[in-house]
C-alpha cells in the first residue's frame, strides 16, 4: 500500500490543527502547549499535529502530543543557533537573517505537508518561515492561519550605532510592513503575545510607523502566556521546604539560559557572590549553567552550588530571594510572575533582548536591567544584597492570556470570529516603499 | 550554517585545473545544478539544493575560477567548451548517465550547449535568465568599452578591465544590485558579493570574451536559431521581465525559437531561483515530475 493515494471526503474528515512551534528559543513551546490545553476544552475533537524540531519535541513527546512523522526532515534550526551562538557574543540579529536556506528548505516541507493533510487550520508561534514565504507565495495558503508571536519587527541594537544594523533592520521591518498591507488576509489571525503597551514606544526605523501603533492596527494582543498558574507560587517558604532548599538564609539564583554566552556573566556573578559571602555569610548561591557550559568549568565558592539544569526552573526562581539572570523572556517574566526582587542582563548584541524584553519588564515595573560592560564583581555583590527582602511592586501577569488566544483561535475554527474594530480601523493604503 | 551538507564531495582534473562538485541525496533522476559564471559558485544554488536533495539526487560543482575549484589566469581556459567538458567529466566522475541540466545566466548557456551537443546526457534541460545569442543586449551595456581605461565610472562602466582592478568590490556592489533588482534582496545581494570576493578580478578578466563560441552566433542568426532548434529533450524556460543583466527579450527569443511556453517572473529579476526561490522550486518539481514520470515514487 506504499503507493496509495488517499482522499477522504470532506465530511468524513477528523478536524485537525498543524501547530508550528519555532524551535528558536524553549520558551514558545511552553506556551504553545498552553495554548494547545486550553484550546482542546473549547473545541474537543480537535486533533493537533506539532511541526517543531530538537530539542522542542523532547517536551512534546514528555506531554504525550502528536508529533508529524515529517517533522524529522526539517532542516535543525538549533543547530544553527548552536553554531551562531557558540562565538563569543550571539548577534541575534545576523543570526536570523542567515538562516534564509534554512527557511527556504522548511518552508518547503511544510508546504508537501499541507498539501498532503488538508488541516483545518494552520497555526504558527514565530513561524517565520512559512509567515514570510506565505507572503511570497500567496496562492499556497490553503487553510486558516494564525500567526502569534512575542515581538513585532527587528531593531537596531544600538539605534546610533553601526549604520548597516539600523538600515538592515528597517529594510526588514519595511517588508513585513509591505507584505501585511498588501496582503491583509493571509493571516486569518495575528495575536501578539501581550498587550500594545509592552511594545516599545519606537518607530521601526526612519521614515517607518511606531511599533505600537502599528501593532494596534494588526495585531490582537492576548496577553503573555505564562505556562503556570502564578497564584499557585505564592508562598515561597512554602515552595523552598517543597524543595529541599530549607529556610532562615539568603537563597539567590543565577541563570544564563541555553546557549554558551552567558559564561562570562556567571563568572562575574561567581566573584559577585565570593564578595558579597563577606558581608552576608549565610547567603547561598544555586547557578544553572544550562546545557552548553559545564558546571566544574566554573569557579567553585562555598555556597555555591553549581547545577547544568534544573526541571521546571520557574519552581525554583519562585522561592528566590534574589536572583540575577540573562534577560530571556521566559525567565525575566516568570520571576516578575512569582513577584520575586531580581536583576537582568542583556546580551550585548541581541536585539531582541536590548530592546522589547527590556521594554516589557520595564512596563511590568521590573527595573533593575544591568549592562554587561559595568557589571563588575562588585557591582554583582551590591545589587544582589540590595535585592534580597526588597520589595517588589510588579504589575499582576495576566493568567488567562492562554484562554484569550484559544477561544480567538476557537472562533476561528468554529467561523465565529468577527472583523476585530482593529481591523475596521486599518488604513486602506499602508504601502511603504523603501527604495 | 548551511540547511544541507554534501553526502560526497570529490573533484576532477582536465589539463591541471580542478573541478570540485559534491552530491545529495540518492534519488532518481540526478538534477545537475551548472554553475553560471566565476563571479559565484554552487552557493547560487541554496534555496533548491536541500529540497531537491530529498526528492532527487542533485549535483552541483563550482566553476573554474571560484569556490573550490581552479582558478587558472588564461582566456582559453574560460572558453564554452571547457565549462561544457567539465559538466560532462563531473557526471562521468559521478557515475551519471543522463541529468536534468539546470542553468541561469552563463549556466543556462551551458545547458543549452549540452543538450545541444551530447542529447544522450540531457533528460531536460531548464534555462533561467539565459545568456544567449537570440534576442537583445540591454542597451547600457553596449555603451562602454570592457578593455579600454573610461572617463566614468557610472554603472556598466564598472564592467571594465580598469575598474575591476581597481575597486572590485565595488564592481561586485554595482553587479550585484544588477542581479537582484527586486526590492529587499540585501541579503541575497550580500551573499552574492561574498562570493564574488572569493576569486579575484584577474579571473573575471580572464573570463570576458571567451565564450567563443556565443560569441560567434551572435553574429550569425540563422545559425544560432538552428542551434537551439536542433535542441530535443524537453525544455523549462524562465526569465524574469525586469532582468538588468540579461535582456528579457533573450528569455522570449529562446521560447520562440524552441517553440517552449515562456515562463515570465512578471516583476522578477536576473536569478529567479535565488530571490523566488519558492515559486521556481515547484517550476522545476513540476517539470521534472513531468519529463520523468518514473522519478520520486
Amino acid at each position: 500500500m506504499s503507493n496509495e493515494v488517499r482522499w477522504t471526503r470532506a465530511m468524513s474528515r477528523p478536524k485537525r490543527a498543524i501547530f508550528v512551534s519555532s524551535s528558536i528559543g524553549l520558551g514558545h513551546i511552553q506556551r504553545d502547549l498552553a495554548i494547545a490545553r486550553e484550546l482542546r476544552t473549547l473545541v474537543p475533537d480537535l486533533q493537533i499535529d506539532w511541526w517543531a524540531q530538537h530539542p522542542v519535541t523532547t517536551v512534546l513527546k514528555a506531554a504525550g502530543e502528536t508529533i508529524h512523522p515529517k517533522n524529522h526532515l526539517q532542516a535543525l534550526e538549533s543547530a544553527h543557533w548552536e553554531e551562531e551562538s557558540s562565538q563569543h557574543e550571539l548577534h541575534a540579529f545576523y543570526a536570523f537573517r542567515r538562516m534564509d536556506e534554512i527557511f527556504v528548505a522548511n518552508f518547503m516541507l511544510f508546504n508537501e505537508v499541507v498539501q498532503e493533510t488538508p488541516y483545518d487550520i494552520w497555526i504558527g508561534d514565530e513561524s517565520w518561515e512559512v509567515d514570510y514565504f506565505l507572503h511570497e507565495n500567496p496562492e499556497l495558503k490553503s487553510a486558516p492561519y494564525v500567526f502569534l508571536t512575542d515581538v513585532i519587527g527587528f531593531l537596531p541594537v544600538d539605534p546610533e550605532g553601526d549604520p548597516r544594523d539600523v538600515a538592515l533592520c528597517a529594510d526588514y521591518n519595511a517588508e513585513m510592513i509591505e507584505q501585511r498591507a498588501r496582503y491583509p488576509r493571509l493571516r486569518d489571525l495575528s495575536l501578539y503575545i501581550g498587550e500594545y503597551d509592552e511594545l516599545p514606544d519606537v518607530r521601526f526605523g526612519p521614515g517607518l510607523p511606531n511599533i505600537r501603533d502599528w501593532a494596534r492596527d494588526w495585531f490582537t494582543p492576548v496577553g503573555y502566556v505564562l505556562p503556570f498558574d502564578p497564584l499557585e507560587y505564592r508562598d515561597p517558604q512554602g515552595l523552598r521546604a517543597r524543595l529541599g532548599y530549607g529556610t532562615g538564609y539568603p537563597l539567590l539564583f543565577a541563570a544564563v539560559g541555553g546557549t554558551g554566552v552567558g559564561r562570562s556573566l556567571l563568572e562575574r556573578v561567581v566573584d559577585g557572590y565570593a564578595l558579597l559571602r563577606e558581608k552576608m555569610p549565610d547567603a547561598r548561591l544555586v547557578m544553572v549553567t544550562g546545557p552548553r557550559i559545564e558546571p566544574q568549568d566554573l569557579p567553585d565558592v562555598p555556597g555555591l552550588e553549581k547545577r547544568a539544569y534544573v526541571h521546571n526552573l520557574f519552581e525554583h526562581l519562585a522561592c528566590a530571594d534574589a536572583a540575577i539572570v540573562q534577560s530571556g523572556l521566559s525567565t525575566t517574566m516568570e520571576l516578575v510572575a512569582t513577584r520575586r526582587p531580581f536583576a537582568y542582563v542583556p546580551l550585548r548584541k541581541h536585539w531582541e533582548q536590548q530592546n522589547y524584553v527590556t521594554y516589557r519588564l520595564r512596563q511590568y515595573g521590573a527595573r533593575n536591567r544591568l549592562e554587561y560592560a559595568e557589571l563588575t564583581p562588585r557591582r554583582v555583590a551590591e545589587t544582589l544584597a540590595e535585592l534580597v527582602g526588597s520589595p517588589v511592586t510588579y504589575r499582576e501577569v495576566p493568567r488567562d492570556s492562554a484562554r484569550r488566544a484559544a477561544l480567538q483561535i476557537a472562533g476561528l475554527l468554529s467561523g465565529t470570529t468577527q472583523h476585530s474594530d482593529a481591523m475596521m480601523r486599518r488604513p486602506v493604503d499602508t504601502t511603504i516603499r523603501t527604495r | 550554517m548551511r540547511a544541507r551538507y554534501p553526502d560526497r564531495e570529490g573533484y576532477v582534473e582536465r589539463n591541471g585545473v580542478r573541478t570540485s562538485y559534491a552530491i545529495y541525496g540518492d534519488g532518481t533522476p540526478t538534477v545537475l545544478f551548472l554553475p553560471a559564471w566565476a563571479i559565484g559558485h554552487s552557493r547560487f544554488w541554496k534555496g533548491q539544493i536541500p529540497y531537491f536533495a530529498r526528492h532527487y539526487r542533485v549535483i552541483t560543482f563550482d566553476p573554474r575560477g571560484n569556490g573550490k575549484s581552479g582558478r587558472p589566469l588564461d582566456h582559453a581556459a574560460y572558453a564554452d567548451t571547457e565549462y561544457v567538458a567539465d559538466a560532462l567529466a563531473v557526471m562521468d566522475a559521478t557515475q551519471t548517465d543522463r541529468a536534468v541540466m539546470v542553468g541561469f545566466s552563463r549556466g543556462a548557456w551551458l545547458a543549452a550547449m549540452l543538450a545541444a551537443r551530447y542529447p544522450d546526457r540531457v533528460l531536460g534541460t531548464v534555462m533561467a535568465g539565459s545568456s544567449s545569442p537570440l534576442g537583445e543586449i540591454l542597451p547600457e551595456r553596449t555603451v562602454h568599452s570592457f578593455d579600454d581605461p573610461l572617463e566614468t565610472e557610472e554603472g556598466w562602466a564598472k564592467y571594465n578591465r580598469h575598474y575591476l582592478r581597481k575597486d572590485y568590490r565595488g564592481f561586485l556592489e554595482f553587479f550585484y544590485s544588477k542581479v537582484f533588482t527586486e526590492p529587499h534582496s540585501t541579503k541575497q545581494i550580500e551573499d552574492g558579493i561574498s562570493w564574488g570576493l572569493e576569486t579575484t578580478p584577474e579571473v573575471l578578466i580572464a573570463t570576458h570574451d571567451s565564450h567563443d563560441f556565443s560569441e560567434r552566433l551572435k553574429e550569425r542568426r540563422d545559425e544560432a536559431l538552428a542551434f537551439y532548434r536542433s535542441i530535443r529533450c524537453p525544455l523549462l524556460i524562465i526569465h524574469g521581465d525586469q532582468d538588468a543583466v540579461v535582456s528579457y527579450t533573450r528569455g522570449v527569443a529562446i521560447a520562440e525559437a524552441t517553440r517552449t511556453p515562456l515562463i515570465t517572473i512578471a516583476g522578477g529579476g536576473h536569478h529567479n531561483f535565488g530571490r523566488d526561490p519558492v515559486k521556481t522550486n515547484l517550476l522545476l518539481r513540476e517539470f521534472i515530475d513531468r519529463i520523468c514520470p518514473q522519478s520520486n515514487v
